[in-house]
């Protein structure tokens, strides 16, 4: 039970909490830096990252060797963790808001699934060699992901019944479709494509400097503008007609909110496969905790979900070490409990 | 003030409600009662501009609705749907603070001025107790109560009410006549559509029966509200009595075998 207090929650952004929780979330960032096959010391990792970023030379001395493994494939498989948590979880925020579906996630309304056939087909027809077809990736895994979700949602309005379950129900259905379609394709490709094949179960292990940046340019776009919508979000849990009555425009809203969300989902998910549940398990961490406000739910659901997917996948790669497992694995185990939790709660 | 000439609805092809015109003006209660289906909730809702497209002409302050768009439509006209989906998980502070979107800009939120109002609005319409209660908790009646003190903290010239007292208790009947009072003393124009009789002609200043797809009679509730006339609407055979302190018509159904 949360009582808010008028004259405090409702006015005042949570400056505090939200830079608490940054602060919590680099720790853990730069810690799991240092866990894994090799492991290196936090003092050296500051050190690594001290030079590369500021040019700054410091007084101790790391081997050649960590500095590889720090910058070369530590760091951008954290960072693209980090950042793909954090899409998923706003992705996940949105869609719950817009369709008034506390169960909707990226992947459970196919939007992820979409996203990889359409990321499939992308690389069918263009070589991953250069940064053009690197977005064009992401561009077909936004036409993909974009075409699930409104089927979903065009079949759940029309079908009537209880709209909770049936747009869950038709993603999930439209989304293995999807993925079978995808699966086919690459089974019947080059070889060279097969390794897409964990795609089913996402993973973090080939993640590279140039996901990161582009991954990071769409978040970082798409992250401003739902803190400025999320107001609007609020208002979206009124009947649709009562939100019009207070001068929402809803349709153009609704349009940009399920753009926006699919954009950041489809680029997150177009290099790194099927992670499913951290849209689901952040944002209700953060209901559970501080209430349905968007305004709080969005910034704090963006680090939640970021250091989650960052923590499951210091799992997935030390676990069971030499081998690396598919992070979905881990974001499933996790998330079928609270998908499960979340149903038995209310009825919807 | 609202006015509305000869306005038609037809919806897929069947027609609601033809030539209807009507006018509230500022600080007036106007009262549409008619059979269930008359198209009472539809005639708020194309009001309200959730409905069309429409025929004929809606006015709202001298300005055509059409014209109009979402936000300036919002500062001028608010509305208490009948039995809207709630945000339940939301605080009755939460929810009502939604109210005071139509002065806000996507970049802002809420200023202390806002919260004042809101606060004044609470205090007026009696609902201190519920502001700190989540929606879920609260019952069909206090939602009722949030839907009302939040078209006032919408701050409108015109306030439209589908069904406004349909969860109301006897008790709380007096707070809604007051509350009518309350926005006619603050020169809003207010159109209710209502069921009850005997609660519209306590309440609203003119009466207006809508059936058969038109105005069937206009005026103030004595005039209106006659066995005659309402025994012709409902297909039954009603007595009007008189309130003995307000002489305002109070209406029963008598079965016609006894």
């Amino acid at each position: 039970m949360f009582f808010v207090d008028i004259q405090s929650s409702d006015m005042n952004y949570p400056w505090k909490r939200i830079c608490l929780f940054l602060s919590i979330g680099f720790i853990f960032v730069i810690l799991s830096l240092g866990i894994g096959s090799v492991k290196i010391h936090p003092l050296d990792i500051v050190g690594i990252l001290i030079s590369k970023i500021f040019f700054l030379t410091v007084s101790w001395e790391w081997s050649t060797t960590t500095e590889i493994i720090l910058w070369e494939v530590r760091l951008p498989r954290v960072l693209l963790a980090l950042l793909v948590g954090a899409s998923l979880a706003v992705a996940g925020s949105i869609y719950q808001g817009l369709f008034r579906n506390p169960l909707a996630d990226p992947y459970l309304i196919g939007a992820a699934a979409g996203a990889v056939l359409g990321a499939t087909i992308a690389m069918l027809i263009f070589s991953l060699s250069s940064v053009v077809a690197f977005l064009s990736v992401s561009f077909f895994a936004f036409i993909g992901s974009l075409t699930t979700v409104l089927s979903a949602y065009l079949i759940a309005r029309s079908s009537g019944g209880v709209q909770t379950y049936t747009l869950i129900l038709s993603g999930i259905a439209l989304g293995s479709f999807a993925a079978a379609i995808a699966t086919l394709i690459m089974i019947r490709s080059d070889p060279d494509l097969r390794p897409i094949l964990s795609w089913t179960l996402g993973s973090f292990a080939s993640a590279r400097w140039i996901h990161v940046v582009i991954v990071g340019i769409v978040f970082g776009c798409v992250l401003p503008f739902t803190l400025i919508y999320s107001r609007i979000l609020n208002l979206f849990q009124l009947d649709e007609e009562h939100a019009k009555q207070l001068g929402v425009n809803v349709e153009r809203s609704k349009i940009l909110m399920i753009v926006v969300a699919t954009l950041v989902t489809a680029t997150a998910v177009s290099f790194t496969g099927l992670i499913g549940f951290v849209g689901l398990i952040a944002p209700h961490t953060v209901r559970l905790l501080w209430g349905p406000d968007y305004r709080v739910l969005i910034p704090m659901a963006t680090i939640i979900g970021g250091v989650f997917l960052v923590l499951a996948d210091l799992a997935a790669r030390t676990l069971f070490l030499p081998n690396d497992l598919p992070v979905g694995i881990l974001t499933a185990l996790c998330g079928v409990p609270f998908f499960l939790y979340l149903i038995r709660q209310r009825n919807f | 003030m609202l006015e509305i000439r000869n306005l038609s609805f037809k919806y897929k092809n069947n027609p609601i409600f033809k030539n209807v015109r009507l006018q509230v003006k500022s600080g007036e209660s106007v009262g549409i009662v008619g059979p269930n289906g008359c198209g009472k909730t539809t005639l708020i809702r194309v009001i309200s501009g959730v409905l069309g497209p429409f025929k004929g002409e809606i006015y709202i302050d001298d300005q055509d609705l059409r014209e109009l768009s979402v936000v300036e439509r919002s500062r001028r006209l608010s509305v208490a749907p009948q039995m809207p989906e709630f945000p339940l998980d939301y605080t009755v502070h939460q929810m009502l603070m939604m109210a005071r979107n139509p002065y806000l800009s996507l970049f802002s939120w809420e200023s202390k001025q806002d919260f004042d109002i809101v606060k004044e609005i609470v205090i007026l319409t009696e609902i201190e107790h519920l502001v700190k209660r989540l929606i879920r908790n609260i019952s069909g009646g206090e939602r009722q109560r949030v839907l009302l003190a939040m078209t006032m903290i919408q701050s409108t010239g015109i306030v439209l009410m589908d069904e406004p007292t349909a969860n109301f208790d006897l008790g709380y009947q007096i707070g809604f006549y007051r509350l009518i009072k309350l926005l006619k003393t603050r020169e809003v124009a207010v159109l209710l559509a209502m069921h009850d009789l005997s609660l519209a002609a306590q309440c609203c200043d003119r009466i207006i029966i809508l059936f058969k797809g038109g105005i069937y009679a206009e005026g103030t509730p004595k005039e209106v509200l006659t066995e005659e006339i309402l025994s012709d609407v409902y297909n039954t055979s009603i007595k009007v009595m008189y309130h003995p302190d307000s002489d305002s018509p109070v209406v029963v159904s008598t079965d016609r075998t006894n």
